[in-house]
């Protein structure tokens, strides 16, 4: 238990036992008193002795229990260590990977726990006038507590720690972790994780970085994704379950639309392998939760969410003296049917309208993409031409998902000013593809002829225009979404604020267009956009839970070292006190107790003693 | 002055009580072992010449025709040797004076009933007797000599007594006056006279003795023989010394029933009007 001593000069403190015993054999010196006679009080068999300066040492519990406190006392003094692998640097980082493979319950409770119990152990190590800080690696990581050296704080901060649904962006944190560093004088960083995360972001990991992993054998069997597509006939569901363990698993998968089961099979999955199935749903549209039934160490991948609504427009209007591009978009888009026409029309009667190098008239009638049009439509002002423009602004926008425009040319552009519009490809100060809307209806800028640039050979442009025309027909396709994912609430055309309710039962109020960060939990989003008191949009956004989290087999980090870094050592000495401390208070208790405290004896007992 | 006029004038009615008949020298109030003079018939004898033939019952030699001469019972003083302990001790708590005033009363109330009264005054000096009292004038002198007497030193009681009885002192009442604080207590007690002796052991204890209210590491220091112990004056200890306290005075009292002598515990705070008008009347020392 205990391996040595910091200070075992302290042992020269043993000495003190000279003078105790000489209390107990020095008598104390006594104020004189004459009395009339002595004789009653010798008949008293009392604590009396004889006028000599010493007398015997008799021992005593009192003596005892007094060079037992003193024996504690000494070995307190002389500072007991046990060796220990410990961290004995001035800064310890402490960076706990929060992420959605951390609520595996392979370690009791969870691996979250044994996480924060490795945190502490660390923390415990750490000399007392070191700095430690605590860092989150969740969907958004963030620091917990910076640089302090209050214990009690660091302890409640690590104990509060909570894993959340997401996965969990090792890069962000580990940039996090170096940023807390003071220049030219490194923190030791530790990482606790289960090691769930990608090679990419291993890259991030500094080296000399403590890593402590967490997790054991884990046996998951998780649905790795849903999809959802539309068809002529309805809706399609695909769904890959996967299997993370070492044994054959099975499982019933049940998929359910608005709560009412729809379809439900066997799934079967070999160790360390998938399988995928699709369903024929029927056209109703709803919250769609696949289930499968299975108990294992991750429940929240048993379950996984999609929302099936119409995304696609039903009637086309291509108003266009010829573009084959166009066309043969539009064509693509299933269950769709597309008129051609080179007439000016305004698109009444159509879920959809395409102006592709002819006047727009001043009213349309239909959601709108505009191509480089010879009439402006309303809100659109142009004040030139941009010769070969390069773009430089691509908004971070779901609409420009997969969009690789790295290598689009334009031989020319309109430079245009559209009034409350969004600029989702800039060049120049200019928008070459923007979107607004009009009222109740949707607005698309695309701000150069197709046919002057290398867009329709773009391996961007189906993704781009399935992108577009979805958002134009008010409901773009989701992407699958996972906990965790920030997204932006919908911007509705006369809507004051946002209302979102949460899986959890939560609600918030945001302002139309808003990130929505709070997304830690898998599950349904309810978005209600109101315009004063009133509702004038729903929608539901479904995140389900990372399909990365699933692979709860831990996984060893590859760290390199790094001699700068200060790091584990391997003979920390952790001091050994507080058994002592407690034996020695509980000592000077019984011995005050018993010196004082201690009830008299009454007559009769003293008789019979 | 030892004892008020006021006092002496309210005792000196009293008179010692002697449940035994006496043998003294001189008539007296006391009725005695021998026949003699008094007005209590006693018995008959038959006349011999030589007798006072005033004492011929003259009704018996009417009727019987017999000489029979009337006996009476005999009256003589009561001697009373009181033995007042003049040891260091008795200094402590106001004991020594008020030793030497019931020793004075007593002598003063046996002179005025004109019994012989003397009083033994052991000191570190030794035994000293005073002067005999046979009347009331004696007795105030005798009060005077008993002020003038100072307690000091070791007065060994035991070879006192002894000293006493070789002496042939032994006639009439004793009275010891003493706090008895001696390990040989039953010595003297023995030393007083045979059992069935008349005897009266006036026992002097303090409360302070008995309570002690001390406390803390004292060195108890012994007046008579400066002999030192420690003590650690504790709720415990003193619990115990009262209980020894206790035991003793019960012993002494038992050791004088068993000898058939008067015991009386005294504190010395009492009043001296009410040990000897009340106390000692009640317990059969006076009457």
């Amino acid at each position: 238990m205990i391996e040595g001593f910091s200070h075992p000069w302290a042992f020269a403190w043993s000495a003190l036992a000279i003078p105790i015993l000489l209390t107990y054999m020095l008598k104390a010196r006594r104020t004189r008193y004459v009395v009339p006679s002595i004789f009653l009080w010798k008949r008293s068999e009392l604590n009396v002795a004889a006028s000599k300066p010493w007398q015997r040492l008799r021992p005593t519990i009192l003596l005892f229990l007094q060079l037992l406190a003193l024996v504690l006392l000494v070995i307190v003094l002389a500072r007991p260590y046990r060796s220990m692998e410990g961290v004995t640097s001035d800064h310890l980082v402490l960076v706990i990977d929060s992420s959605g493979s951390m609520l595996a319950t392979d370690h009791e409770p969870d691996r979250m726990s044994a996480a924060k119990t490795e945190a502490l152990d660390l923390m415990a190590t750490l000399p007392a006038s070191s700095l430690a800080s605590v860092i989150s690696a969740g969907s958004q990581p963030h620091v917990v507590v910076s640089s302090t050296e209050d214990r009690p704080t660091l302890r409640r901060a690590i104990s509060r720690l909570e894993a959340s649904q997401g996965s969990s962006n090792m890069q962000e944190a580990m940039l996090l972790a170096e940023s807390l560093e003071i220049p030219n004088h490194p923190a030791t960083i530790a990482l606790i994780s289960d090691g769930g995360i990608s090679p990419q972001e291993q890259a991030f990991v500094p080296p000399g970085t403590i890593f402590r992993q967490v997790g054991r054998q884990a046996t998951n069997l998780g649905i790795a994704g849903l999809d959802v597509g539309e068809a002529a006939g309805g809706f399609r569901a695909f769904v890959t379950v996967a299997n993370a363990g070492s044994k054959h698993r099975s499982a019933s998968l049940t998929l359910k639309v608005d709560g009412t089961p729809v379809v439900s099979s066997r799934v079967s999955v070999a160790p360390d392998s998938r399988a995928e199935k699709s369903f024929e749903l029927g056209s109703r549209t709803g919250k769609l939760t696949a289930r499968l039934e299975i108990e294992d160490d991750l429940v929240w991948d048993n379950e996984a969410y999609a929302v099936l609504e119409r995304t696609r427009p039903r009637r086309i209007q291509l108003v266009s003296t010829g573009n084959l591009f166009l066309e043969k978009l539009l064509v693509q888009l299933e269950g769709a049917k597309v008129d051609v026409t080179a007439e000016s029309a305004d698109g009444d009667g159509y879920d959809l309208v395409v102006y592709d190098r002819v006047p727009v008239p001043s009213r349309v009638k239909a959601p709108a993409m505009f191509v480089a049009p010879s009439s402006l439509p309303k809100g659109v002002v142009v004040d030139g031409e941009i010769p070969a423009p390069a773009i430089d602004y691509l908004a971070p926008d779901p609409l420009l998902d997969q969009v690789d425009l790295s290598d689009l040319a334009i031989a020319k552009a309109m430079s245009v000013k559209i009034e409350a519009s969004k600029t989702l490809v800039g060049a120049g100060g200019s928008p070459l593809i923007a979107t607004w809307s009009e009222g109740t209806l949707r607005r698309v800028w695309i701000g150069f002829d197709l046919h002057e640039s290398n867009l329709p050979v773009q391996v961007a442009f189906p993704i781009l225009g399935d992108h577009l025309l979805g958002w134009l027909t008010g409901a773009a396709a989701q992407p699958a979404r996972v906990a965790g994912q920030v997204f932006e609430l919908p911007v509705v055309p006369g809507a004051t604020s946002v209302r979102v309710s949460a899986p959890q039962g939560t609600r918030s109020t945001h302002e139309p267009g808003e990130s929505f960060t709070q997304t830690d939990v898998s599950g349904f989003y309810d978005i209600a956009s109101f315009a004063g008191d009133r509702v004038i949009s729903e929608a539901t956004v479904a995140l389900s839970f990372p399909p990365q989290e699933s692979a709860l087999l831990p996984v060893e980090i590859p760290i390199g070292s790094d001699d700068s870094r200060p790091g584990l050592v391997e003979s920390a000495r952790r001091p050994a006190l507080v058994p002592f401390l407690i034996a020695v208070l509980i000592l000077l208790t019984l011995e005050w107790w018993w010196g004082h405290g201690r009830p008299l004896p009454t007559r009769a007992s003293a008789r019979s003693a | 002055m030892l004892l008020q006029p006021e006092l002496l004038s309210r005792i000196e009615h009293l008179a010692l009580l002697s449940r035994q008949r006496t043998r003294g020298i001189f008539p007296g109030e006391h009725r005695s072992k021998s026949l003699g003079t008094s007005v209590d018939f006693a018995d008959w004898r038959e006349y011999v010449p030589g007798d006072d033939f005033r004492r011929i019952d003259h009704q018996i030699y009417a009727r019987l025709d017999k000489l029979l001469l009337r006996l009476y019972e005999a009256e003589e003083e009561l001697p009373l040797r009181i033995i007042v302990d003049g040891s260091a001790s008795m200094t402590f708590y106001d004991k020594s004076i008020f030793a030497k005033r019931v020793a004075g009363a007593l002598a003063y109330i046996a002179a005025c009933r004109r019994d012989p009264a003397r009083v033994w005054f052991g000191s570190g000096v030794g035994l000293v007797p005073s002067p005999w009292a046979r009347s009331r004038g004696s007795a105030l002198s005798l009060l005077g000599w008993l002020e003038a007497r100072e307690s000091e030193g070791r007065c060994d009681l035991v070879a006192s007594l002894k000293f006493l009885a070789s002496a042939g002192v032994s006639r009439g009442t004793t009275v010891l006056i003493s706090d008895l604080m001696t390990e040989s207590w039953e010595d003297v007690l023995r030393g007083i006279g045979n059992p069935g002796s008349e005897a009266v052991v006036v026992h002097v204890v303090s409360s302070q003795e008995r309570y002690p209210t001390e406390r803390g590491d004292l060195e108890l220091i012994d007046s008579e023989s400066q002999s030192a112990l420690d003590v650690s004056m504790s709720e415990q200890v003193l619990s115990r010394y009262q209980d020894r306290v206790a035991e003793w005075l019960a012993g002494v009292s038992q050791a004088c029933r068993r000898r058939g002598f008067n015991y009386v515990l005294v504190d010395p705070s009492m009043k001296i009007e009410d040990l000897i008008l009340r106390q000692f009347r009640t317990s059969g020392v006076l009457r």
